[in-house]
Protein backbone atom coordinates (compact mmCIF):
# COMPACT_ATOMS: atom_id res chain seq x y z
CA UNK A 1 0.00 0.00 0.00
CA UNK A 2 1.22 3.22 -0.71
CA UNK A 3 1.79 5.97 1.53
CA UNK A 4 -1.17 8.20 0.11
CA UNK A 5 -3.39 5.21 0.62
CA UNK A 6 -2.23 5.08 4.28
CA UNK A 7 -4.74 7.71 5.55
CA UNK A 8 -7.96 8.27 6.71
CA UNK A 9 -10.07 8.36 3.51
CA UNK A 10 -10.47 11.86 3.19
CA UNK A 11 -13.86 12.03 2.91
CA UNK A 12 -14.42 10.22 6.48
CA UNK A 13 -11.78 13.56 7.83
CA UNK A 14 -14.29 15.84 6.62
CA UNK A 15 -17.43 13.69 7.38
CA UNK A 16 -16.23 13.96 11.06
CA UNK A 17 -15.32 17.09 10.89
CA UNK A 18 -18.52 18.07 10.03
CA UNK A 19 -20.12 15.76 12.28
CA UNK A 20 -17.95 17.77 15.08
CA UNK A 21 -19.01 20.97 14.40
CA UNK A 22 -22.60 20.26 14.64
CA UNK A 23 -21.99 18.55 17.61
CA UNK A 24 -20.09 21.39 19.14
CA UNK A 25 -23.26 23.50 17.74
CA UNK A 26 -21.36 25.65 15.65
CA UNK A 27 -24.07 24.84 12.97
CA UNK A 28 -27.81 24.45 14.52
CA UNK A 29 -30.61 22.51 13.44
CA UNK A 30 -32.22 23.97 9.95
CA UNK A 31 -29.33 26.13 9.35
CA UNK A 32 -27.03 25.81 5.81
CA UNK A 33 -24.10 24.12 5.95
CA UNK A 34 -20.79 25.64 3.97
CA UNK A 35 -21.01 24.61 -0.08
CA UNK A 36 -19.43 22.23 -1.42
CA UNK A 37 -16.93 24.56 -3.08
CA UNK A 38 -16.08 26.50 0.01
CA UNK A 39 -15.34 22.57 1.97
CA UNK A 40 -12.93 21.69 -0.88
CA UNK A 41 -10.93 24.92 -0.29
CA UNK A 42 -10.77 24.34 3.38
CA UNK A 43 -9.85 20.68 3.08
CA UNK A 44 -7.86 21.04 0.54
CA UNK A 45 -9.50 18.71 -1.52
CA UNK A 46 -12.00 18.28 -4.21
CA UNK A 47 -15.61 18.43 -4.54
CA UNK A 48 -16.59 15.09 -4.73
CA UNK A 49 -15.00 13.76 -1.91
CA UNK A 50 -17.14 16.65 0.13
CA UNK A 51 -20.28 15.43 -1.84
CA UNK A 52 -19.62 11.58 -0.39
CA UNK A 53 -18.80 13.34 3.14
CA UNK A 54 -22.45 14.71 2.77
CA UNK A 55 -23.69 11.69 1.60
CA UNK A 56 -22.45 9.85 4.58
CA UNK A 57 -23.62 12.13 6.60
CA UNK A 58 -26.85 12.14 5.12
CA UNK A 59 -27.02 8.75 5.43
CA UNK A 60 -26.41 8.72 8.93
CA UNK A 61 -29.75 11.19 9.27
CA UNK A 62 -27.50 14.08 10.50
CA UNK A 63 -28.21 16.44 7.37
CA UNK A 64 -30.11 16.74 4.29
CA UNK A 65 -29.36 17.70 1.08
CA UNK A 66 -31.72 19.85 -1.01
CA UNK A 67 -31.46 20.40 -4.57
CA UNK A 68 -30.14 23.62 -5.93
CA UNK A 69 -30.20 25.06 -1.99
CA UNK A 70 -28.09 23.29 -0.33
CA UNK A 71 -27.17 21.04 2.45
CA UNK A 72 -28.89 21.80 6.02
CA UNK A 73 -28.22 20.46 9.31
CA UNK A 74 -31.84 18.06 10.18
CA UNK A 75 -30.49 17.06 13.29
CA UNK A 76 -29.55 19.62 15.94
CA UNK A 77 -27.96 18.48 19.18
CA UNK A 78 -29.68 19.54 22.36
CA UNK A 79 -26.44 20.02 24.40
CA UNK A 80 -24.23 18.36 26.32
CA UNK A 81 -25.56 16.06 29.18
CA UNK A 82 -22.91 15.50 31.24
CA UNK A 83 -23.10 11.16 32.56
CA UNK A 84 -24.68 11.22 36.10
CA UNK A 85 -24.10 14.45 37.73
CA UNK A 86 -27.10 14.32 40.21
CA UNK A 87 -29.01 16.78 38.24
CA UNK A 88 -32.42 16.29 37.09
CA UNK A 89 -33.03 15.93 33.50
CA UNK A 90 -35.09 19.52 34.18
CA UNK A 91 -32.42 20.95 35.67
CA UNK A 92 -30.00 20.16 33.20
CA UNK A 93 -31.82 21.33 30.84
CA UNK A 94 -32.65 24.35 32.00
CA UNK A 95 -28.55 25.13 32.36
CA UNK A 96 -28.50 24.96 28.94
CA UNK A 97 -31.30 27.63 28.36
CA UNK A 98 -33.25 24.73 27.04
CA UNK A 99 -36.91 24.11 27.77
CA UNK A 100 -37.49 20.84 29.12
CA UNK A 101 -41.05 18.76 29.46
CA UNK A 102 -41.94 15.93 31.42
CA UNK A 103 -44.76 13.90 30.06
CA UNK A 104 -45.85 10.81 32.31
CA UNK A 105 -46.89 7.64 30.38
CA UNK A 106 -47.58 5.37 32.87
CA UNK A 107 -47.17 4.84 36.41
CA UNK A 108 -47.89 1.80 38.67
CA UNK A 109 -47.42 0.03 41.99
CA UNK A 110 -45.52 -3.60 41.74
CA UNK A 111 -44.30 -6.20 43.74
CA UNK A 112 -40.33 -5.84 43.52
CA UNK A 113 -39.43 -9.33 42.61
CA UNK A 114 -36.28 -11.03 43.06
CA UNK A 115 -34.01 -8.31 41.21
CA UNK A 116 -35.42 -5.20 42.54
CA UNK A 117 -35.47 -6.91 46.42
CA UNK A 118 -31.73 -7.67 45.71
CA UNK A 119 -31.31 -4.34 44.72
CA UNK A 120 -32.93 -2.22 47.23
CA UNK A 121 -32.52 -5.10 49.89
CA UNK A 122 -36.13 -5.12 50.32
CA UNK A 123 -38.51 -8.69 49.97
CA UNK A 124 -39.60 -9.67 46.74
CA UNK A 125 -42.63 -9.17 48.13
CA UNK A 126 -42.78 -5.24 48.85
CA UNK A 127 -43.98 -2.87 46.52
CA UNK A 128 -42.04 -0.68 44.27
CA UNK A 129 -43.29 2.07 42.18
CA UNK A 130 -42.25 1.79 38.90
CA UNK A 131 -43.04 5.46 36.24
CA UNK A 132 -42.26 5.66 32.67
CA UNK A 133 -41.78 9.19 31.83
CA UNK A 134 -40.90 10.61 28.04
CA UNK A 135 -38.49 13.64 28.25
CA UNK A 136 -38.61 16.40 25.76
CA UNK A 137 -36.17 19.53 24.86
CA UNK A 138 -37.90 22.24 23.29
CA UNK A 139 -40.92 20.25 22.19
CA UNK A 140 -38.30 17.50 20.45
CA UNK A 141 -38.76 13.90 22.18
CA UNK A 142 -35.73 13.47 23.43
CA UNK A 143 -35.42 10.53 26.11
CA UNK A 144 -37.64 7.48 27.28
CA UNK A 145 -37.34 7.04 31.19
CA UNK A 146 -37.88 3.66 33.43
CA UNK A 147 -37.77 4.47 36.72
CA UNK A 148 -38.50 2.32 39.76
CA UNK A 149 -38.29 3.50 43.54
CA UNK A 150 -38.82 1.04 46.29
CA UNK A 151 -42.29 2.21 48.32
CA UNK A 152 -40.71 1.21 51.50
CA UNK A 153 -38.51 4.10 51.66
CA UNK A 154 -40.96 6.64 50.12
CA UNK A 155 -44.51 5.81 51.57
CA UNK A 156 -47.30 6.94 50.13
CA UNK A 157 -45.23 7.95 47.01
CA UNK A 158 -47.82 7.15 44.79
CA UNK A 159 -49.80 10.05 45.80
CA UNK A 160 -47.71 12.74 43.96
CA UNK A 161 -47.54 14.20 40.45
CA UNK A 162 -44.25 13.31 39.59
CA UNK A 163 -45.64 15.90 35.98
CA UNK A 164 -45.46 18.62 38.31
CA UNK A 165 -42.20 17.52 40.94
CA UNK A 166 -39.16 15.82 39.66
CA UNK A 167 -38.18 12.66 41.44
CA UNK A 168 -35.49 14.39 42.72
CA UNK A 169 -37.35 17.04 44.77
CA UNK A 170 -39.77 14.56 45.82
CA UNK A 171 -36.58 12.76 47.60
CA UNK A 172 -36.15 15.44 49.11
CA UNK A 173 -39.72 15.57 51.02
CA UNK A 174 -38.81 12.35 51.92
CA UNK A 175 -35.07 14.01 53.63
CA UNK A 176 -33.38 11.89 51.34
CA UNK A 177 -31.31 13.18 48.68
CA UNK A 178 -28.85 11.24 45.71
CA UNK A 179 -25.24 11.15 46.84
CA UNK A 180 -23.80 8.99 44.35
CA UNK A 181 -25.18 6.99 40.79
CA UNK A 182 -23.50 4.40 39.26
CA UNK A 183 -24.46 4.57 35.49
CA UNK A 184 -24.10 2.01 32.30
CA UNK A 185 -23.93 2.68 28.73
CA UNK A 186 -24.98 0.53 25.76
CA UNK A 187 -26.00 0.92 23.03
CA UNK A 188 -29.88 -0.37 22.27
CA UNK A 189 -32.58 -0.76 19.26
CA UNK A 190 -35.27 1.28 19.61
CA UNK A 191 -38.81 -1.19 19.48
CA UNK A 192 -41.38 -0.26 17.71
CA UNK A 193 -43.58 1.75 20.48
CA UNK A 194 -40.05 3.37 21.93
CA UNK A 195 -39.57 5.03 18.61
CA UNK A 196 -42.41 5.72 17.83
CA UNK A 197 -42.70 7.90 21.17
CA UNK A 198 -38.94 9.13 20.25
CA UNK A 199 -40.37 10.06 16.70
CA UNK A 200 -38.10 8.16 15.30
CA UNK A 201 -37.88 4.60 13.16
CA UNK A 202 -38.28 1.92 14.30
CA UNK A 203 -34.70 0.26 14.75
CA UNK A 204 -33.07 2.93 14.99
CA UNK A 205 -30.25 3.02 17.36
CA UNK A 206 -30.36 4.37 21.21
CA UNK A 207 -27.84 5.07 23.40
CA UNK A 208 -29.45 3.23 26.63
CA UNK A 209 -28.49 3.77 30.17
CA UNK A 210 -28.75 1.88 33.36
CA UNK A 211 -28.42 4.18 36.74
CA UNK A 212 -28.58 3.58 40.10
CA UNK A 213 -28.61 6.26 42.34
CA UNK A 214 -27.95 5.84 45.73
CA UNK A 215 -29.04 7.97 49.10
CA UNK A 216 -26.59 9.79 51.64
CA UNK A 217 -26.93 6.27 53.92
CA UNK A 218 -25.75 4.56 50.48
CA UNK A 219 -28.96 3.01 50.44
CA UNK A 220 -30.39 2.35 46.22
CA UNK A 221 -33.38 4.58 46.30
CA UNK A 222 -33.43 4.57 42.35
CA UNK A 223 -33.04 2.74 39.27
CA UNK A 224 -33.53 4.05 35.71
CA UNK A 225 -32.57 3.11 32.37
CA UNK A 226 -33.25 5.52 30.04
CA UNK A 227 -33.28 5.11 26.01
CA UNK A 228 -31.90 8.09 24.38
CA UNK A 229 -32.10 8.70 20.62
CA UNK A 230 -29.03 8.16 19.39
CA UNK A 231 -29.33 10.62 16.65
CA UNK A 232 -29.41 13.58 19.18
CA UNK A 233 -27.02 14.44 21.35
CA UNK A 234 -23.95 12.94 22.94
CA UNK A 235 -22.05 12.88 26.38
CA UNK A 236 -19.36 14.85 27.39
CA UNK A 237 -16.95 13.97 30.38
CA UNK A 238 -14.51 16.89 31.35
CA UNK A 239 -11.40 15.89 33.60
CA UNK B 1 -53.82 0.17 46.43
CA UNK B 2 -54.07 -2.59 43.52
CA UNK B 3 -50.88 -3.80 42.43
CA UNK B 4 -50.18 -5.05 39.23
CA UNK B 5 -49.00 -8.41 38.51
CA UNK B 6 -45.83 -7.79 36.49
CA UNK B 7 -46.27 -8.57 32.63
CA UNK B 8 -44.49 -12.24 32.18
CA UNK B 9 -42.03 -11.15 30.01
CA UNK B 10 -41.07 -8.44 32.31
CA UNK B 11 -41.09 -10.64 35.51
CA UNK B 12 -39.00 -13.78 33.35
CA UNK B 13 -36.05 -10.65 32.47
CA UNK B 14 -36.04 -9.74 35.86
CA UNK B 15 -36.05 -13.37 37.18
CA UNK B 16 -32.93 -14.64 35.10
CA UNK B 17 -30.77 -11.58 35.83
CA UNK B 18 -31.18 -12.37 39.83
CA UNK B 19 -30.54 -16.08 38.70
CA UNK B 20 -27.40 -15.02 37.27
CA UNK B 21 -26.41 -13.39 40.15
CA UNK B 22 -27.98 -15.49 42.51
CA UNK B 23 -25.93 -18.68 41.14
CA UNK B 24 -22.86 -16.99 40.41
CA UNK B 25 -23.03 -17.82 36.49
CA UNK B 26 -20.08 -16.36 34.84
CA UNK B 27 -18.54 -15.91 30.82
CA UNK B 28 -19.58 -18.97 29.12
CA UNK B 29 -21.77 -20.39 31.19
CA UNK B 30 -24.88 -21.95 29.52
CA UNK B 31 -28.38 -21.33 31.48
CA UNK B 32 -30.25 -24.25 32.14
CA UNK B 33 -32.37 -25.68 29.05
CA UNK B 34 -35.75 -23.41 28.57
CA UNK B 35 -38.31 -26.17 30.03
CA UNK B 36 -36.52 -26.04 33.18
CA UNK B 37 -37.07 -22.13 33.64
CA UNK B 38 -40.37 -22.26 32.60
CA UNK B 39 -41.37 -25.10 35.10
CA UNK B 40 -39.03 -23.41 37.73
CA UNK B 41 -40.80 -20.12 37.46
CA UNK B 42 -43.90 -20.88 36.06
CA UNK B 43 -43.93 -18.77 33.13
CA UNK B 44 -44.60 -19.50 29.61
CA UNK B 45 -42.09 -20.90 26.91
CA UNK B 46 -43.44 -17.27 25.50
CA UNK B 47 -42.47 -15.10 27.79
CA UNK B 48 -39.01 -16.87 28.66
CA UNK B 49 -38.66 -16.25 24.41
CA UNK B 50 -39.21 -12.38 25.14
CA UNK B 51 -36.76 -12.15 27.94
CA UNK B 52 -33.76 -14.07 26.76
CA UNK B 53 -34.41 -12.38 23.24
CA UNK B 54 -34.24 -8.63 25.54
CA UNK B 55 -30.75 -10.19 27.43
CA UNK B 56 -29.69 -10.64 24.56
CA UNK B 57 -29.88 -7.50 23.06
CA UNK B 58 -28.70 -5.70 25.99
CA UNK B 59 -25.49 -8.65 25.71
CA UNK B 60 -25.94 -10.18 28.91
CA UNK B 61 -26.71 -13.25 27.04
CA UNK B 62 -25.43 -14.83 23.76
CA UNK B 63 -27.62 -17.49 21.76
CA UNK B 64 -25.03 -20.00 20.21
CA UNK B 65 -26.96 -21.28 17.47
CA UNK B 66 -28.46 -24.71 18.62
CA UNK B 67 -26.78 -25.47 21.90
CA UNK B 68 -28.59 -22.63 23.82
CA UNK B 69 -28.22 -19.82 25.64
CA UNK B 70 -24.87 -19.06 27.32
CA UNK B 71 -23.21 -15.47 29.96
CA UNK B 72 -22.13 -13.25 27.20
CA UNK B 73 -18.32 -11.91 26.68
CA UNK B 74 -18.08 -9.74 29.81
CA UNK B 75 -16.83 -6.50 28.45
CA UNK B 76 -13.86 -4.18 29.60
CA UNK B 77 -15.55 -1.12 30.78
CA UNK B 78 -14.08 2.06 30.44
CA UNK B 79 -14.57 5.32 32.78
CA UNK B 80 -14.63 8.03 30.00
CA UNK B 81 -11.46 9.21 31.02
CA UNK B 82 -9.70 9.17 27.72
CA UNK B 83 -7.47 5.92 26.73
CA UNK B 84 -4.94 5.62 29.72
CA UNK B 85 -6.40 2.42 30.33
CA UNK B 86 -7.51 0.99 27.23
CA UNK B 87 -4.90 -1.98 28.05
CA UNK B 88 -5.61 -1.85 31.60
CA UNK B 89 -9.63 -2.03 31.18
CA UNK B 90 -9.23 -4.75 28.98
CA UNK B 91 -6.62 -7.00 31.68
CA UNK B 92 -8.80 -6.34 34.51
CA UNK B 93 -11.87 -8.74 32.93
CA UNK B 94 -8.82 -11.25 32.24
CA UNK B 95 -8.59 -10.77 28.98
CA UNK B 96 -5.52 -9.97 26.42
CA UNK B 97 -5.55 -6.62 24.45
CA UNK B 98 -3.76 -6.38 21.55
CA UNK B 99 -2.97 -4.07 18.69
CA UNK B 100 -3.03 -4.02 14.95
CA UNK B 101 -1.16 -1.22 13.29
CA UNK B 102 -3.26 0.11 10.16
CA UNK B 103 -0.36 2.90 9.51
CA UNK B 104 1.59 5.37 11.68
CA UNK B 105 3.34 8.34 10.35
CA UNK B 106 4.16 11.77 10.05
CA UNK B 107 1.93 14.48 9.36
CA UNK B 108 0.83 17.84 9.05
CA UNK B 109 -2.29 19.30 10.44
CA UNK B 110 -5.35 20.24 8.72
CA UNK B 111 -7.58 22.59 9.58
CA UNK B 112 -9.75 20.56 11.88
CA UNK B 113 -6.95 18.61 13.94
CA UNK B 114 -5.02 21.70 14.32
CA UNK B 115 -8.00 23.34 15.93
CA UNK B 116 -8.27 20.08 18.43
CA UNK B 117 -4.76 20.48 19.29
CA UNK B 118 -4.67 24.06 19.23
CA UNK B 119 -1.85 23.68 16.46
CA UNK B 120 -1.61 26.14 12.91
CA UNK B 121 -2.96 24.02 10.25
CA UNK B 122 0.50 22.40 8.39
CA UNK B 123 1.97 22.17 11.77
CA UNK B 124 4.00 18.67 11.80
CA UNK B 125 2.16 15.80 13.84
CA UNK B 126 2.02 12.31 14.30
CA UNK B 127 -0.74 9.86 13.05
CA UNK B 128 -1.25 6.05 14.55
CA UNK B 129 -4.41 4.63 13.44
CA UNK B 130 -4.93 1.11 14.99
CA UNK B 131 -7.25 -1.51 15.41
CA UNK B 132 -7.59 -2.76 19.38
CA UNK B 133 -8.40 -5.96 20.12
CA UNK B 134 -9.73 -8.09 23.06
CA UNK B 135 -8.80 -11.73 22.81
CA UNK B 136 -7.69 -11.10 18.97
CA UNK B 137 -11.10 -10.14 18.65
CA UNK B 138 -11.25 -6.29 17.12
CA UNK B 139 -13.09 -4.32 19.06
CA UNK B 140 -12.62 -0.44 18.15
CA UNK B 141 -10.42 1.34 15.43
CA UNK B 142 -8.77 4.05 17.33
CA UNK B 143 -7.17 7.19 15.15
CA UNK B 144 -4.85 9.38 17.46
CA UNK B 145 -3.32 12.42 16.15
CA UNK B 146 -0.32 13.91 18.23
CA UNK B 147 1.78 16.78 18.45
CA UNK B 148 5.15 15.69 17.73
CA UNK B 149 6.10 19.56 19.10
CA UNK B 150 5.80 17.90 22.45
CA UNK B 151 7.55 14.06 21.71
CA UNK B 152 9.61 14.62 18.70
CA UNK B 153 10.77 11.26 17.24
CA UNK B 154 7.55 9.20 18.33
CA UNK B 155 7.23 8.10 15.09
CA UNK B 156 10.11 5.92 15.22
CA UNK B 157 8.30 3.69 18.32
CA UNK B 158 6.72 0.30 17.34
CA UNK B 159 3.13 0.53 18.29
CA UNK B 160 2.47 -2.88 17.25
CA UNK B 161 3.88 -3.75 20.83
CA UNK B 162 4.26 -0.81 22.96
CA UNK B 163 1.51 1.31 24.73
CA UNK B 164 1.74 4.83 22.99
CA UNK B 165 0.92 5.98 26.48
CA UNK B 166 3.62 4.28 28.53
CA UNK B 167 6.06 5.59 25.52
CA UNK B 168 5.20 9.12 26.12
CA UNK B 169 5.24 8.61 30.11
CA UNK B 170 8.45 7.13 30.12
CA UNK B 171 10.30 8.61 26.69
CA UNK B 172 9.01 11.90 27.28
CA UNK B 173 7.75 12.13 30.98
CA UNK B 174 4.61 13.48 29.61
CA UNK B 175 1.45 12.11 31.42
CA UNK B 176 -2.20 12.90 30.26
CA UNK B 177 -4.37 13.09 33.41
CA UNK B 178 -6.81 16.00 31.72
CA UNK B 179 -9.27 16.02 29.04
CA UNK B 180 -12.40 16.20 27.57
CA UNK B 181 -14.48 13.05 25.57
CA UNK B 182 -17.22 12.27 24.02
CA UNK B 183 -19.37 9.67 23.14
CA UNK B 184 -22.10 9.32 20.97
CA UNK B 185 -23.40 6.89 18.09
CA UNK B 186 -22.80 6.62 14.40
CA UNK B 187 -22.95 3.45 12.00
CA UNK B 188 -19.84 1.81 10.77
CA UNK B 189 -19.13 2.60 6.31
CA UNK B 190 -17.77 0.22 4.35
CA UNK B 191 -14.20 0.20 5.22
CA UNK B 192 -14.66 0.20 9.31
CA UNK B 193 -17.14 -2.70 8.68
CA UNK B 194 -14.69 -4.89 7.50
CA UNK B 195 -11.83 -4.31 10.16
CA UNK B 196 -14.42 -4.90 13.01
CA UNK B 197 -16.03 -7.47 11.59
CA UNK B 198 -19.63 -6.03 11.17
CA UNK B 199 -22.19 -4.90 8.26
CA UNK B 200 -21.97 -1.37 7.12
CA UNK B 201 -24.23 0.96 8.67
CA UNK B 202 -24.20 -1.50 11.88
CA UNK B 203 -24.73 1.35 14.97
CA UNK B 204 -21.55 1.61 17.05
CA UNK B 205 -19.93 4.28 19.84
CA UNK B 206 -18.29 6.71 18.27
CA UNK B 207 -15.53 8.63 20.91
CA UNK B 208 -13.70 11.45 20.24
CA UNK B 209 -11.72 13.61 22.61
CA UNK B 210 -8.44 15.67 23.79
CA UNK B 211 -6.00 14.58 26.43
CA UNK B 212 -4.22 17.61 28.09
CA UNK B 213 -0.99 17.84 30.41
CA UNK B 214 -1.34 18.75 33.91
CA UNK B 215 -0.64 22.43 32.50
CA UNK B 216 -3.76 21.93 29.91
CA UNK B 217 -1.89 21.83 27.10
CA UNK B 218 -3.38 19.09 24.58
CA UNK B 219 -1.25 16.70 23.48
CA UNK B 220 -3.43 14.24 21.84
CA UNK B 221 -6.93 14.50 20.12
CA UNK B 222 -8.10 11.43 19.27
CA UNK B 223 -11.53 9.26 17.71
CA UNK B 224 -12.82 5.84 17.84
CA UNK B 225 -15.44 3.84 16.33
CA UNK B 226 -16.21 0.86 18.75
CA UNK B 227 -17.80 -2.30 19.10
CA UNK B 228 -20.81 -2.16 21.85
CA UNK B 229 -20.94 -5.72 21.86
CA UNK B 230 -16.98 -5.83 22.83
CA UNK B 231 -16.59 -2.73 24.88
CA UNK B 232 -18.45 -0.58 27.91
CA UNK B 233 -18.98 2.46 29.46
CA UNK B 234 -19.34 3.24 32.82
CA UNK B 235 -19.80 6.58 35.22
CA UNK B 236 -19.92 6.74 38.96
CA UNK B 237 -19.96 10.17 41.24
CA UNK B 238 -19.91 10.19 44.54
CA UNK B 239 -20.66 13.10 47.05
CA UNK B 240 -22.82 14.29 44.96
CA UNK B 241 -24.77 16.21 47.74
CA UNK B 242 -22.06 18.07 48.83
CA UNK B 243 -22.43 20.60 45.42
CA UNK B 244 -26.01 20.27 44.74
CA UNK B 245 -28.59 21.24 47.94
CA UNK B 246 -32.47 20.47 47.81
CA UNK B 247 -32.84 21.10 43.62
CA UNK B 248 -34.35 23.94 42.27
CA UNK B 249 -38.40 24.70 42.18
CA UNK B 250 -39.54 22.58 39.26
CA UNK B 251 -42.29 24.34 37.24
CA UNK B 252 -45.43 21.92 36.36
CA UNK B 253 -45.58 21.37 32.10
CA UNK B 254 -48.11 22.46 30.63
Amino acid sequence: MSEEQKRTPLYQQVREAIRTKIEDGDYGLGEVLPSEQELSEIFHTTRQTVRNAYAALEAEGLVRRAQGKGVFVTKGSPGTLDIGDGRSFRQSTRAEGKKPQVRILSHETRAAGPWYAELFKIKPDDPVYAIRRLNSVDGCPLSLERTVVPLVRFPRLEGIDLGVFSLYEVFGFYGKVVDATFEHLDIAELGVHDARFLGVEPGGPAMAYDCISYDQDGEAIEHTRTLRRGDLGFYTVRY
Amino acid sequence: MAERRVAPSEAAFENILAYLDAAGLKEGDRLPAERTLTDEWGISRTALRAALRELIARHVLESRGGSGTYVAMRRPESNCRGYNGYSDTVRAVGKTPSSKVLWAKSEVADVHVAHKLRLEEGDPIFELRRVRLIDDLPCMIETVYINVAVCPGIEKYDFQERSLFDTLRQEYGITLPHGEERLSITRVDADEAEELGLVEGDPVYFQTGVSETEERTPVEYFKAVIRSDRYTFYARQEHLSRGHEIPEKVIADE
